[in-house]
């Protein structure tokens, strides 16, 4: 096995810094307190944030170079890392790429397209940074600039990426920095195709449906970098992907738009005895069309008992119980006897104690009549989210609840 | 035989390999069936270089890829396309590739039962085998080179034979490795090239060599291989182009909905699951319009195709190395290697000696050509003629700012130009406080050099060259190339420091001892042949003389560091290597001001 040590005899160029466990719980902590609808753009928000804080607060610590700043609100960079993968950091008038990978194999580096080709978006310079999060270290193992990608990089229509050969970077970050004080340019890129209001709006909900991946690849890419390069209808594209419900309202009836109270309520108490329809808690459904059928996914939140956090009043826990159902519309959910047409996995997902996300997968097989799953009860934190997801043969339904 | 011819032969006929039940020893090979067919082949051919032959089988090699599959071409129109290449070439880059044109017209005109039609036939593997042969030098030359500035805990796992095996292995497919050569580009040679090339890599060789191993097992190498390996892999695996299509497709949706969930540190990813497999095809359903693929796949079909590509990965890794492949295709291909049974004559050498006896002259021509011709390039491509001027500002450079430098700095980068310790060994050396630093914090400290050397040394090249770095264009690459020149004279710099005592306590040596030095490591005599000429007993007298005199040399650079940089090397392990290498390497190197002695 090799050390860090190891690692910089062997790069002694390239830029070696350490992840301290607390940069990785913060950065955890972070990404709870967001939404995003799958699991990858969680996990690629994960990787932004360490990647940013790290590398700013090097860069910030050196008092050659100018204090570096975020180009976007940690609110607008959910909006990004829900679609796609890296951030920027500014120097001055100098943009900085990031591109974060854990991949182990460095020996090319992929960037996507929206980083090179939306003239808001391009930046002077694109690092390469591998992180390392079990060992506790990242490194920058080169950069590239704008002019260079364009000319060298290969474009990859599959994937809508640059790709270059490690190669082609250039190791040393000394190099940059002398290199942005004696040249001044600004990165040459083309204007963007014109998309209408009216085409925006249509575009955004079909985008909002599919959640499982990121939607940059299903439209084409000229259409799809006019949308995403606006910030008004990216942010309402997150918004429409990343519905969040907040728990509190939910607890007090308040009913969430998209969402519809259940009507035959009283038979489903007398099926389901739970604590909060004993106390008159209403539970809710929503409709999902898939497989040619209509589905209903229904919903029950339970509180318990809330206890402050001991260290911290303000922070409050909460013990949540989630109960979901899944039921083709026309049928009613007192006749249970009703069998899905299809299998649905339902997955409730979660932070952990150390803020690590926990998945939770429970099964609905259209071969037995049980159309729920009660989840254990889970202690959530104020600001954490659950995000609860069913994945049938051709549909996906992903809901995040916040406390 | 001539000198050039026969050298022209043993380049292209001998490879280097491991000696059997050794952990460091090389052994030349010398292939009786390449002899045979190299000697055939330049009987009376033009007086060109090896390089020359080299870059020739690499033209042939690219001619026989680039029609390989589509193409049914016979041996005579494989000649005339080689003559199109050899035009071309000459075309742009007369100077360099001017033997081109003969050496093809000579090859070409050969009897059709000539071995040198061999070289033409589209399937014939003899052009790859020689060009492996020519490449084994340099593969040695960096297995040797590199291998010694690991740090301990690395070559405790990667032994010297390891590393001369991976870098065989990446010379093993020499078009490959020379993908991106520019044969048109002036002042490098393949060899050169490849050097270069093999340095760049034996880093990442490593890291897959001893990383972790999770990473490795079928899921992780799946979400872990690059595309151009994946292509590469399909491609090798026999997979038609559609069918690359198809599995790069699902590979794709693979890496875009595969999130591994949390698992132990060591243990292998695993493997998708049921959820993941349907997104995976639901995606595919979605994407493969646009590439003209079928959409009826199933879910079994996804597994399987993720698993072909797992198992094209592995067998692309895993391609035989350059000595079972020469083997192979030579006995295979060539009807006249097969004369004697023991068609291989070994030479065996001890390579813990000193490469320089396995590399000869080899390793000047290398460490020339490494040294500082970025800059020479970035000059020839601007016109600008006056090389030295840009060298004497350089060095001129280093003078003014290394003292004004920390004075930490100062002997951090006298240790590590000067002595070759890295930046783990000087932490050791400059013993408590720093060890407890985070490592960013001393990187930080010891590359805070680099900066003002560079904001100094861009300024002066700036005003005798503006034309070099243009303000409102990226110059990156061209102070990238000023960098690696600073480094160079930096090295000097910092390797001349250490010269003073050496040469005091050299001059206080008897002549005898002087000579025993000069024969063993300036001329690489061996000991039998020492002790007879300077009249010792046996081979073990001269061995513990020079080991005693070495052993004087060395504590005397050790205390001289002590003295001046105030620094105890002996609180570093690896120090007696390295101060061993060093004064070898002093002894080695004729211009190191030594007086010279008179062997004769």
């Amino acid at each position: 096995m090799l050390v860090l040590d190891d690692m910089v005899t062997l790069y002694p160029d390239q830029l070696w810094l350490e992840i301290s466990p607390e940069s990785c719980q913060t950065a955890r902590q972070t990404v709870n307190a967001q939404a995003y609808s799958n699991p990858v753009a969680v996990e690629r928000a994960y990787h932004n944030i360490i990647c940013q804080t790290v590398v700013a607060n090097w860069l910030r610590e050196d008092p050659d170079l100018p204090t570096p700043v975020f180009w976007l609100s940690s609110q607008e960079q959910s909006a990004i890392w829900e679609f796609v993968n890296g951030s920027i950091l500014l120097l001055n008038t100098t943009r900085l790429t990031l591109i974060p990978s854990d991949t182990v194999n460095l020996d090319e580096l992929s960037i996507e397209q929206e980083w090179v080709d939306i003239p808001d978006w391009a930046s002077h310079y694109y690092l390469a940074v591998q992180l390392n999060l079990q060992d506790g270290w990242l490194r920058v193992s080169g950069y590239i600039t704008h002019n260079k990608l364009k000319q060298q990089g290969i474009y990859d229509a599959m994937d809508r990426t640059y790709t270059l050969d490690q190669s082609e970077l250039i190791e040393d970050l000394n190099i940059l920095w002398v290199a942005r004080e004696t040249s001044r340019w600004l990165p040459m890129v083309a204007p963007l195709s014109v998309l209408s209001s009216a085409q925006a709006d249509a575009l955004i909900p079909p985008l909002s449906q599919a959640r499982s991946t990121s939607p940059r690849l299903n439209l084409p890419p000229e259409q799809w970098i006019a949308l995403i390069a606006n910030p008004v209808w990216r942010e309402n594209l997150y918004h429409h992907r990343t519905a969040t419900t907040h728990l509190g309202q939910w607890f007090q009836n308040l009913i969430e738009p998209g969402w519809q109270a259940i009507r035959n309520f009283a038979a489903l108490q007398s099926q389901f005895p739970t604590y909060a329809l004993a106390r008159g808690m209403t539970p809710q459904e929503k409709r999902i069309d898939g497989d040619g059928y209509q589905f209903a996914v229904m919903v029950i939140c339970e509180d318990f008992e809330s206890n402050p956090h001991p260290a911290d009043a303000a922070q409050s826990l909460v013990e949540v119980g989630f109960i979901v159902g899944v039921r083709l519309v026309q049928s009613d959910f007192d006749r249970s006897h009703v069998h899905l047409p299809i299998d649905v996995n339902v997955e409730l997902a979660f932070p952990d104690e150390v803020g690590q996300m926990e998945t939770i997968t429970e099964h609905l097989t259209s071969d037995t009549p049980n159309l729920t799953v009660w989840f254990p009860k889970l202690i959530v934190q104020s600001q954490e989210s659950v995000t609860l997801m069913l994945i049938a043969r051709s549909w996906q339904f992903v809901h995040n609840f916040t406390l | 035989m001539n000198n050039s011819r026969d050298r022209i032969i043993t380049e292209f006929s001998t490879f280097c390999t491991i000696a059997p039940n050794t952990d460091s020893s090389f052994v030349w090979k010398r292939d009786w069936g390449n002899v045979k067919f190299m000697s055939q082949l330049t009987l009376e051919a033009p007086p060109v270089n090896p390089d020359c032959w080299a870059r020739y089988f690499l033209l042939i090699l690219q001619q026989q890829k680039r029609y390989a599959i589509e193409s049914e071409f016979s041996q005579k129109e494989c000649i005339d396309q080689m003559a199109i290449a050899v035009k071309d070439l000459v075309t742009q880059a007369s100077q360099q590739n001017r033997d081109l044109a003969d050496l093809h017209d000579y090859l070409s005109s050969q009897d059709i039962h000539h071995p040198a039609q061999k070289l033409f036939d589209r399937q014939a593997a003899i052009s790859k085998q020689l060009l492996i042969a020519h490449l084994q030098r340099p593969s040695g030359f960096s297995a040797c080179q590199h291998h010694r500035k690991l740090s301990i805990n690395i070559r405790k796992q990667f032994s010297l034979i390891d590393c001369l095996q991976e870098l065989n292995q990446v010379i093993s497919d020499p078009l490959h490795c020379l993908r991106n050569f520019d044969l048109t580009r002036p002042n490098i040679t393949l060899k050169t090239y490849v050097e270069k090339r093999l340095r760049q890599q034996l880093p990442n060789i490593i890291c897959v060599k001893l990383g972790a191993p999770r990473n490795f097992a079928d899921w992780g190498l799946l979400r872990h291989t690059t595309k151009k390996q994946l292509l590469a892999a399909l491609q090798f695996y026999g997979l038609s182009e559609i069918e690359r299509m198809q599995h790069r497709l699902i590979w794709h949706c693979f890496r875009e909905i595969y999130e591994p969930v949390k698992a132990e540190r060591h243990s292998p990813l695993p493997q998708p699951s049921q959820a993941q497999l349907i997104g995976i095809q639901d995606r595919y359903k979605q994407r493969c319009y646009g590439f003209q693929l079928t959409p009826e796949i199933t879910e079994l079909e996804v597994s399987s195709c993720l698993q072909t590509c797992i198992k094209a990965i592995r067998h692309y890794q895993n391609r035989t190395n350059a000595i079972s492949t020469f083997d192979e295709a030579v006995y295979q291909n060539q009807d006249t290697s097969s004369e004697t049974n023991d068609p291989l004559e070994e030479e065996e050498f001890d390579a813990s000696l000193n490469e320089k006896i396995l590399f000869g002259a080899e390793e000047e021509d290398i460490e020339k050509d490494i040294s500082p011709d970025p800059l020479e390039n970035l000059i020839n491509a601007s016109d600008a003629t006056n090389l030295a001027d840009v060298g004497r500002i350089t060095q001129n450079t280093v003078a003014a700012i290394f003292l004004a430098l920390e004075r930490v700095v100062q002997i951090a980068l006298r240790l590590n130009y000067g002595l070759d310790f890295n930046q783990a060994e000087i932490v050791q050396i400059l013993g408590e406080p720093w060890k407890l630093l985070p490592q960013c914090t001393r990187s930080r400290t010891f590359n805070r050099w680099k900066k003002p050397f560079l904001d100094q040394l861009t300024s002066d090249v700036r005003a005798a060259y503006p034309e070099l770095l243009p303000e409102h264009q990226p110059h990156d690459d061209r102070i990238q190339a000023i960098e690696q020149y600073l480094k160079w004279y930096l090295k000097q710099y910092c390797v001349s420091f250490f010269h003073p005592p050496l040469l005091a306590d050299y001059a206080a040596l008897d002549h005898r001892d002087k000579e025993a030095l000069t024969l063993r490591y300036l001329h690489q005599m061996d000991e039998a042949a020492i002790a007879q000429k300077l009249n010792f007993q046996s081979t073990q007298a001269v061995r513990e003389h020079i080991h005693c005199r070495m052993r004087s040399l060395s504590n005397t650079l050790k205390e001289w560091t002590k003295t001046t940089l105030e620094v105890n090397l002996d609180l570093c392990q690896s120090t007696p290597e390295k101060l061993s290498l060093f004064i070898e390497t002093w002894l080695t190197n004729p211009m190191n001001d030594k007086p010279q002695i008179s062997t004769e």
